[in-house]
């Protein structure tokens, strides 16, 4: 099995450089793949709730 | 302007893989939720300026947004840490999917909306800029994401107004005034302090939240404050303490990632004593709810059970590690998780097999200790969790629905586990794992598996004539529920209980100490088991079956004793099929008399193809 060597590309558009300044202004066109992908996980919530062993629920 | 994607280094994607990962790897990951957070924040902006309304009697908007673009100037560090908060996510999520579905009361809506103001004000505030906005309060309650709660002698919805100057804040509403203590983490007039447990040891430091106040804190619609007394809280600090130590001590990379990565816990309240209950969500990265532990490595063993879903929930937000289909029936597919009542979806079964990855590894750690009153309870939970993570990893590779990424997850996680499976236990303690997953898996085929009624009744007419099995078409099975009853707990109990308090366990067999009550419920014949004596238990089980034919607990313990006496073959056909057997048995025993093992063994005869393909 091949293990692999490189950064993996995501889904997730990288906004840890933006101001709230410019993402407030920002042509929702370009964040629009990430957008639709967040909706679809917010839609689906997932919630893990778990018991005592040995019924630890996921 | 430019926008890139987040990259995940392929370095932190096998370590997250081998159910680890450090504090680079987890800054990583926050760094990602961190863009998801504010994009959230800018969908709910989106869709709070197309109608408007739902902010009721609060300003606009735009106000809030200005607040927060004026507090990034002074301290984007502050920003981030709020918006990173797990009930801030928690509260995003949730309005964002309460008006895109329109599941909302229009009257009280704006003070849940509303808090967007209070989000601004709390970054205001910690980010020392000048500010004064209108905030809701619901039933006297205001809370300042972050830092703690204004409680006021108020009923129902109101406005309050709030302001923050050189980094003190003050709400007023009505005729009440709350001034936010210099430490908005100490309690006053008005005022409960948002707690954060330090917890120190060997050279990690973990500044937890302890949340009995935040309204999101539940995960889900806001919740009323449930003040933890003094000494609750001393109680939940001194084991969250003690469980640290053991963190630090056992497992230096998980604890040096939760560091970065557990953000609070959220007591719940104390149910009926007899099962620990936690749980998280990929809306809020960071939090988990846990109700009180009987110890510290019980705590911590949950500790890294909640961490492993953080961890996967937001590599999950990156890279999809289970196709994301409509659903179709295919998507729905449910399936066998050993640590579940129910059969699961795959993406269930996903972050349960990671869990489990993770607690087979603490115990294999925590069992290396020189303690050796704890070293055979470590052990059979080492054998028992990696068996569990290993057989739900196995169903999950089969399954279609992986991803390629998911898949090559899952191999690797494969690797890992079988560096697990690799090491030697004492015989007592893998004997007893197996046991214990084979008792569940039998218990769920049991409630969950329905033979085809029709072949049910040729094969019992095959039986009565004397002819073989394999003489009737196999016809599968159907996943339903069977029955609506939970897992059998008590003889795994009971097991335990002979593990950890073995004096005890001696006074219990002798009758001279109830039944303690994470085993209430248990058989004469279960303490026989438990007790070395399987012959005895058998004898018992077989009885509750004379009694009740149907009862899974009698034929569980059937299939677990058979298993362990190997006086007859058909222990294999007991143990993977028992739900064939019982219903044969109870058919047959309408018009015959036969015993449950006779009825296995002659089942015991048909090929294993022919067994195969009884499966649903």
């Amino acid at each position: 099995m091949d293990h692999p060597q490189d950064d993996l590309e995501t889904e997730l558009i990288d906004l840890t450089c933006i101001s709230m300044s410019t993402l407030r202004s920002c042509d929702p066109h370009l964040l629009a793949a990430s957008m639709a992908r967040i909706l679809a996980q917010v839609m689906k919530p997932r919630s893990n709730f778990g018991n005592s062993p040995p019924g630890r629920v996921d | 302007m430019e926008l890139t994607n987040h990259t995940l280094p392929a370095e932190h994607f096998m370590r997250l893989a081998a159910g680890d990962g450090n504090s680079s790897t987890l800054q990583t990951l926050i760094s990602a939720e961190f863009s998801r957070r504010i994009l959230l924040l800018r969908i709910l902006f989106d869709l709070i300026k197309g109608q408007p309304d739902v902010l009721g009697p609060l300003p606009p908007i735009d106000s809030a947004w200005d607040a927060l673009e004026k507090a990034e100037l002074n301290s984007s560090g502050v920003l981030a840490a709020v918006l990173l908060s797990p009930q801030i996510g928690v509260w995003l999520s949730r309005m964002v999917r309460v008006l895109r579905t329109d599941e909302f009361d229009p009257r009280s809506i704006w003070t849940e909306i509303g808090y967007v103001h209070t989000l601004a004000f709390a970054i205001a505030l910690r980010s020392r800029t000048d500010l004064t906005a209108s905030i809701p309060v619901r039933d006297g309650n205001a809370m300042i994401p972050t830092l703690g709660m204004a409680h006021l002698p108020l009923i129902g919805q109101h406005v309050a107004a709030v302001a923050t100057s050189q980094g003190r804040g003050r709400i007023q509403c009505a005729e009440y005034r709350v001034d936010i203590p210099s430490d908005p983490h100490r309690d006053g007039p008005g005022w409960w302090g948002l707690k954060v447990v330090p917890l120190r040891a060997e050279k990690h430091t973990l500044r937890i939240v302890l949340d009995d106040i935040d309204g999101y804190r539940n995960f889900d619609a806001p919740i009323p404050p449930g003040r933890l007394d003094e000494g609750s809280r001393a109680g939940w600090e001194s084991q969250l303490a003690e469980a640290w130590e053991i963190l630090t001590v056992d497992w230096p990379t998980q604890a040096e990632a939760m560091t970065a990565g557990l953000l609070s816990i959220t007591p719940l309240p104390v149910g009926d004593g007899r099962e620990i209950r936690t749980a998280s969500t990929g809306d809020g990265f960071g939090a988990a709810l846990m109700s009180s532990h009987p110890d510290a490595v019980s705590l911590a063993t949950s500790m890294v059970h909640e961490f492993q879903h953080i961890k996967l929930g937001s590599l999950i937000h990156l890279i999809p590690l289970v196709e994301q289909e409509p659903e179709t029936r295919k998507s729905q597919e449910l399936v066998y998780a050993p640590w579940r009542d129910d059969p699961r979806p795959v993406p269930g079964l996903l972050q349960g097999v990671y869990a489990f990855a993770g607690i087979a590894e603490f115990w294999r750690r925590h069992g290396g200790r020189p303690y050796p009153e704890t070293r055979a309870l470590a052990d059979f939970e080492f054998a028992y969790a990696r068996r569990q993570a290993r057989q739900g990893l196995t169903t999950m590779l089969a399954s279609p629905l992986l991803t390629p990424r998911g898949r090559e997850f899952g191999e690797l996680l494969g690797r890992h586990l079988r560096e697990l499976l690799a090491e030697r236990l004492p015989a007592a303690a893998s004997r007893a794992a197996w046991a214990a997953a084979a008792d569940h898996h039998a218990a769920w085929r049991i409630r969950h598996l329905q033979p085809d009624p029709a072949q049910t009744t040729r094969l019992v007419n095959a039986y009565l004539a004397g002819s073989a099995p394999h003489s009737v078409e196999p016809v599968p099975g159907k996943l339903g529920v069977a029955e609506k009853t939970r897992w059998y707990q008590s003889r795994l109990a009971l097991h335990r209980l002979r593990l950890t308090e073995p004096e005890e366990f001696v006074a219990l067999l002798a009758g001279r100490r109830p039944m303690p009550p994470q085993a209430l419920g248990a058989a004469p014949a279960d303490l026989l088991l438990a007790g070395g004596d399987p012959t005895g238990a058998q004898a018992g089980y077989l009885e509750m079956i004379a009694e009740d034919p149907g009862s899974t607990a009698g034929w569980t313990g059937l299939a677990i004793t058979a298993a362990a006496l190997r006086s007859t073959d058909s222990w294999r056909v007991l143990v993977r099929r028992p739900e064939l057997v019982r219903a044969v048995y109870q058919e047959t025993q309408r018009q015959a008399a036969p015993s449950p093992i006779a009825i296995a063994e002659w089942l015991h005869q048909a090929p294993t193809a022919w067994l195969s393909h009884l499966q649903p």
